[in-house]
């Protein structure tokens, strides 16, 4: 009973939470970096099995707009859209804004 | 080892707030309502802790995704506001809620609010003091679905007499291996307390495997406030019984 909320992780989550701190807390804070370490956490969540948490593969996409990526946006945007079907009304407004 | 790290962590919360004659919380409008999908909104931070906004906002997303909710891509969120001219978290907090809906189909916004934040050092400790209030605000229909007000202390290396808060600071140092820093253990911990607390915490999403299974625990606590108020509001009765009848 007591232990009745104690779950094993539903989510794989990589850098994530550290990413978006960076992301507003770091001085040299450079999406490209940013890109690279997410798009390896969501490749070793891919190999486990595993699913990445909600938002790490937009959170992505928007990297990939700031370096003006639109392909690679596009990509991510669509994938978190087909892992969470709850994101649909956000992405598909972020798609209609990509050129 | 992070299975019973959250069982530690549960216990205490349990221990802090097991407290029998409570009112129960009031989960009906929550579970009336229940969301699946919830966007965070950068919090509202009234301390002079200038990364304390950033700590939340970043920790947030991970122990209320775990929890069974669909969570918006926080930054990009933020980002986006700003762009259309909502740039401060007191607007973005102003923003009508029907609007989240709209804008990105968000069942509830959660809103944060950093009350308090200080940090005071003895020798080499630190004791750093977190007054929070969190709600969840359904964007249908503007109703609070579930609130959370408190103060939670979090030390960098908690006395010696208090075995729960040393568990808890050699858990978040266990947990926090990778964090980037202080404050981000701070927020994790005292956004872990609010959401996992048994008596007060958050429900278990839709999105959760055990969100079916959950439900017999959902039902127990909605009753147990329906069971509170028929009790009180019989209670004004009695006392006025008591008052006039000394015989009793």
């Amino acid at each position: 009973m007591l232990l009745g909320c104690v779950e094993q992780q539903m989510y794989q989550w990589g850098h994530y939470e550290q990413s978006v701190y960076r992301m507003y807390h770091s001085k040299e804070f450079s999406p490209s970096n940013e890109i690279v370490i997410l798009q390896k956490d969501i490749e070793k969540a891919k190999e486990n099995n595993k699913q990445i948490g909600p938002g790490v593969q937009a959170h992505l996409g928007y990297l990939y707009t700031l370096e003006g990526d639109t392909v690679a946006a596009t990509q991510m945007f669509e994938s978190e859209m087909a892992s969470f079907p709850e994101s649909k009304v956000m992405i598909e407004r972020l798609l209609r804004k990509m050129p | 080892m992070n299975r019973i790290i959250f069982a530690l962590l549960l216990g205490v919360a349990i221990v802090l707030t097991g407290c029998a004659s409570q009112k129960p919380t009031d989960y009906r409008q929550y579970v009336n309502h229940m969301p699946r999908s919830i966007v965070v909104l950068p919090p509202i931070n009234e301390s002079a802790e200038v990364a304390a906004s950033d700590a939340f906002l970043s920790t947030v997303t991970r122990l209320l995704a775990e929890k069974g909710y669909y969570v918006y891509p926080v930054a990009l969120v933020d980002q986006h506001m700003k762009e259309n001219g909502v740039t401060i978290p007191g607007e973005m907090h102003q923003v009508n809620p029907a609007k989240f809906k709209e804008v990105y189909g968000a069942d509830a916004v959660m809103l944060i609010h950093i009350k308090e934040w200080t940090t005071t050092y003895i020798v080499l400790d630190s004791t750093t003091k977190v007054t929070l209030a969190f709600n969840l605000v359904d964007t249908q229909t503007g109703q609070t679905l579930w609130q959370q007000a408190s103060t939670y202390a979090y030390s960098s290396s908690q006395g010696q007499s208090n075995l729960a808060a040393m568990v808890v600071a050699a858990t978040i140092r266990a947990i926090a291996s990778a964090a980037v820093d202080f404050e981000t253990n701070v927020a994790r911990y005292a956004n872990q307390v609010a959401f996992y607390d048994a008596q007060s915490g958050l429900l278990i999403g839709p999105m959760h495997p055990k969100y079916q299974e959950s439900q017999v625990n959902v039902q127990a606590k909605l009753q147990a406030i329906e069971k509170w108020e028929a009790e009180h509001a019989n209670l004004p009765s009695e006392s006025q019984t008591l008052a006039t009848d000394p015989a009793q």
